[in-house]
């Protein structure tokens, strides 16, 4: 049952959001295939053009990433708290598997434009680096060492490490965000409307995010970096000062965020349960 | 057989307490009319019943369940408002009901959405505040639940049409199960009731068999008439 609901629900968030969606894609891939061919075919101002596209991507991408948030919110409002809820509430499962699919379900979507959007800002770099065409892979160096990263292996460390540490923020702000939105669902919370759900989410998101990366350093193990491998430490401070170190990432942090994330399912999934009516 | 029993049922919002200590037992297998004027706290019972509110006190039991996860396996509901999103066509609804209701008979709701004129690729943001009822009805009648629960389903269709949507519904709920239908529009839906309960103030004002009604020489709405003329 679980797999029908995650599969309706990434339909439903996808139906909330495929023009913004259609929208960006179109502007990203025309932005940069005239970066690409005014490269390729030596155009008349072609450096301006391949700056503008490439830029013009990214900064497309950063706007979706604040609209992506907002899309999967009101998606989920809508069919919990909307007059779809009476469909949603209703169907024979728990609602801890209701609220765990729209949870993974806007997980997948904002991660996904997250990664499209740290892609795109990858590719402006190696872009203002001339980096596009048959000189990619020895003028790629120029660029990892402009970003401290001395190896394809240490952009292999980085970029995994990225892509895991966003996926437990990612996980965190949704989950926020959902809490948010069912606060302001809630008397006497629901006074304060959409309004409210903003600021919930803010408040909550803020300080779990806080309280997360307090607790990081205090307990500074993590993960470092180097042209042997990955080694885990119990202090990456004092292991980043050592030779050859160039990936340092704190784990805690992560495991806080993920933690945060997973308990604030318990009291969202009570207040729908308990004290949520459908309007 | 009681099918849904209450007790000491109170369910307020804020200072407002629209359901106020109810105990009443309610039979299966019948037509049950739930009668009361506008704000009486119908559509309040009937979200507790189908699992959408929970904030009340008291205990509800259906089949000796509490409503939740269990109950709504067996209840099919239509709320007051249609449900489905707007970017759904209406075969995508159908997919939607077959997905998660077993009772759910996809080619039953196809007949049905053919019996009104509803092309299946028709989006539900194009059409008419009627038609969407139409396919919402044709939803939910085509589970086959135990208990069909059904809010104001005529409120929104115009007079000319009731009968035809009434018939629809006698003609496809299954006929081993109990139906329970809240209005205000007695008149149009006396002669199907078996059972009636009126409420009115908070209190269930009146709980009989449509027989018991008839045989004291009055018609439901008579009954209705008399009952809430000594409350408002």
């Amino acid at each position: 049952m679980f797999g029908k609901l995650l599969k309706n629900d990434l339909k439903i968030q996808f139906h909330g959001m495929y023009v913004l969606l259609f929208i960006v894609l179109v502007i990203t891939a025309v932005a940069e295939l005239a970066a690409l061919f005014a490269k390729l075919g030596n155009w008349q101002n072609a450096g301006l053009i391949r700056a503008i596209g490439g830029t013009l991507a990214w900064v497309v991408l950063l706007f979706a990433c604040f609209v992506i948030v907002g899309a999967v919110g009101v998606s989920f409002s809508k069919t919990v708290f909307g007059r779809s809820g009476y469909l949603t509430l209703t169907l024979p499962v728990k609602t801890s598997s209701l609220v765990r699919s729209k949870t993974l379900s806007g997980l997948i979507w904002v991660w996904l434009v997250y990664v499209a959007f740290l892609t795109s800002l990858f590719l402006w770099m190696m872009e203002m680096q001339d980096v596009i065409g048959e000189g990619t892979i020895s003028a790629a160096g120029g660029v990892l060492q402009a970003l401290g990263l001395p190896s394809f292996r240490m952009l292999g460390y980085s970029i995994g490490g990225l892509l895991v540490y966003l996926l437990a923020f990612v996980f965190l702000l949704v989950q926020c965000l959902y809490f948010g939105i069912t606060l302001a669902n809630v008397r006497p919370f629901s006074k304060l409307g959409g309004f409210g759900a903003v600021l919930y989410f803010l408040i909550v998101f803020g300080i779990l995010t806080g309280v997360a990366q307090a607790f990081g350093r205090m307990l500074p193990i993590g993960f470092v970096g180097t042209e042997s491998g990955l080694v885990f430490t119990s202090d990456v401070a004092l292991s980043a000062a050592g030779a050859g170190v160039v990936v340092v990432r704190r784990t805690m942090d992560i495991v806080f965020e993920i933690v945060f994330a997973v308990l604030l399912h318990f009291p969202m999934t009570y207040l729908i349960n308990k004290k949520v009516n459908v309007a | 057989m009681d099918l849904i029993t209450a007790e000491n049922l109170t369910k307020s919002y804020g200072s407002n307490t629209v359901l106020n200590n109810l105990n009443f037992t309610l039979p299966a297998g019948e037509v049950i009319g739930l009668f009361g004027p506008n704000g009486c706290g119908k559509t309040t019972m009937m979200k507790i019943l189908t699992g959408l509110i929970h904030d009340y006190e008291g205990t509800v039991k259906i089949k000796g369940e509490v409503p939740g996860e269990k109950t709504k396996a067996f209840i099919s509901y239509l709320p007051e408002q249609s449900f489905v999103h707007d970017w759904m066509r209406n075969v995508d609804a159908v997919n939607y009901y077959a997905d998660f209701f077993r009772d759910f008979d996809r080619e039953r709701a196809l007949k049905m959405l053919e019996h009104f004129h509803l092309p299946l690729k028709q989006k539900c943001k194009s059409m008419s505040k009627g038609q969407q009822e139409k396919l919402v009805l044709s939803l939910v009648l085509s589970r086959r639940a135990e208990l069909y629960i059904l809010d104001e389903p005529l409120g929104g269709v115009d007079p000319a049409a009731r009968n035809d949507i009434l018939e629809f519904i006698m003609n496809n709920y299954a006929k081993e199960a109990t139906l329970l239908i809240s209005t205000h529009l007695i008149s149009d839906l006396q002669s199907v009731f078996t059972h009636a309960v009126f409420l009115g103030n908070g209190q269930v004002l009146l709980n009989e068999s449509a027989e018991d009604i008839l045989a004291e020489g009055k018609t439901v709405e008579q009954r209705f008439m008399e009952v809430f003329a000594h409350v408002w």
